[in-house]
């Protein structure tokens, strides 16, 4: 060996330049609301000249969990594997769109290999429009409403409406039993001064996570205007 | 020259090349301060450096980061659903009822992504507050203190 080829050589185990490439980088799943948890795999190969170990797989939410398959961390040249992300869904709606970074042997802590991504979309059932009422101090202390549409197979009622303080009153109305509710909600001590309440909307949905919903009532001053 | 004789040249003359560095330029020097160029914001991001005025901070990384060194006064609402998303929705939405004139949403770096996702949530409210995610994350925040508008350093 002629001290270029050892320089070659010591090049060559410089962390990084080896590295893995992912079928699908960025993966979306749609949830049903049945489910607990979204799992979803993503396969690679390791295109380097150098085998590669995978040392940290993180996606900074103790709510995805990342797993090499088959607990087997090092990749020879052309060797192929699978991540397997598995997404806890708790009470989340909407999609939720979450990281994952996957560290090589001799990855600085600050620069991952790699990013990988997972999209996962819950279902919405219950549906407030708009999410926040809004009075400014001094106006007029009218009525506004909180227009509730249901999109989901079974009929859902609102069960209670109820406000976090008396400065606001909220009234439900029924629009169509199951599917469409209304809440009126009033200033009832006037909009002299700034303030908020949340009205709390409990429903009979069976799926746990979306029984409660919430919008919002303030009495604001008028906004500033920024750059 | 064999093989083993290379390599101890090739160490030797790195260390020296190493040593001379140390000599000539100091010992490394701690990492650069995180900068803002206002040509690389995306939309809805701001540069630390045009944050001012009454401002709700929120904090879109880990609850156990979120205490560890969350700045002062910031509200944690982020995408764990382990987490009560209507709490952390109420917390923020009392914050802005409370005066803010611009919310600043930031998460653990500038690839996390959370704080744009957090930041439309904060928009889907309603409020009309202009809504900003932080340019550079938590790398634009570290080592300012818990308030960076003041460098102050005081705890909540």
């Amino acid at each position: 060996m002629n001290a270029l080829t050892l320089a070659f050589f010591l090049l060559g185990i410089i962390p990084g330049v080896a590295a893995l490439e992912f079928e699908t980088p960025s993966i979306e799943a749609k949830a049903d609301l049945s489910d607990k948890v979204v799992t979803r795999d993503f396969k690679f190969r390791n295109n380097g000249k150098e085998a590669v170990k995978i040392t940290q797989a993180d996606a900074g939410c103790s709510c995805l969990a990342v797993q090499v398959g088959g607990g087997k961390f090092s990749y020879a040249p052309g060797e192929s594997g699978v991540l397997r992300a598995t997404f806890e869904l708790g009470s989340f709606q909407g999609t939720v769109e979450k990281k994952i970074n996957i560290w090589l042997e001799g990855d600085p802590e600050e620069k991952p290999s790699t990013t990988l991504t997972m999209s996962v979309l819950i279902p919405v059932i219950i549906k407030l429009e708009p999410k926040s009422l809004k009075w400014q101090v001094g106006g007029p202390a009218e009525a506004k409403v909180i227009d509730i549409g249901m999109d989901y197979s079974k009929l859902i009622h609102v069960t209670s409406v109820a406000t976090s303080n008396d400065l606001f009153t909220a009234k439900l109305i029924t629009v169509e039993e199951g599917k469409h509710y209304q809440v009126e909600v009033t200033p009832q001590k006037g909009t002299d001064s700034a303030g908020l309440a949340i009205i709390r909307i409990e429903t009979d949905v069976d799926v746990a996570k979306q029984r409660v919903q919430q919008g919002f009532a303030v009495i604001s001053k008028p906004l500033k205007k920024t750059k | 020259m064999n093989a083993v004789s290379q390599l101890g040249v090739i160490v030797l003359v790195s260390l020296a090349a190493a040593g001379a560095t140390w000599l000539v330029k100091g010992p490394p020097s701690e990492p650069a301060a995180f900068v803002c160029d206002p040509a690389q914001l995306t939309e809805g991001e701001i540069c630390l450096a045009d944050v001012s005025g009454n401002v709700l901070w929120v904090d879109a990384r880990t609850r156990s980061e979120w205490k560890r060194n969350g700045l002062e006064g910031a509200i944690l609402w982020n995408l764990d659903p382990k987490e009560d998303e209507n709490a952390m929705e109420a917390g923020v939405a009392m914050g802005i009822a409370g005066g803010a004139e611009l919310v600043v949403v930031y998460c653990g770096s500038e690839a996390c992504g959370t704080s744009k996702q957090i930041a439309n949530r904060i928009r889907g409210l309603g409020f009309g507050t202009p809504v900003k995610t932080l340019h550079g994350g938590w790398d634009a925040l570290k080592g300012l203190g818990r308030n960076p508008l003041t460098n102050s350093s005081s705890g909540p």
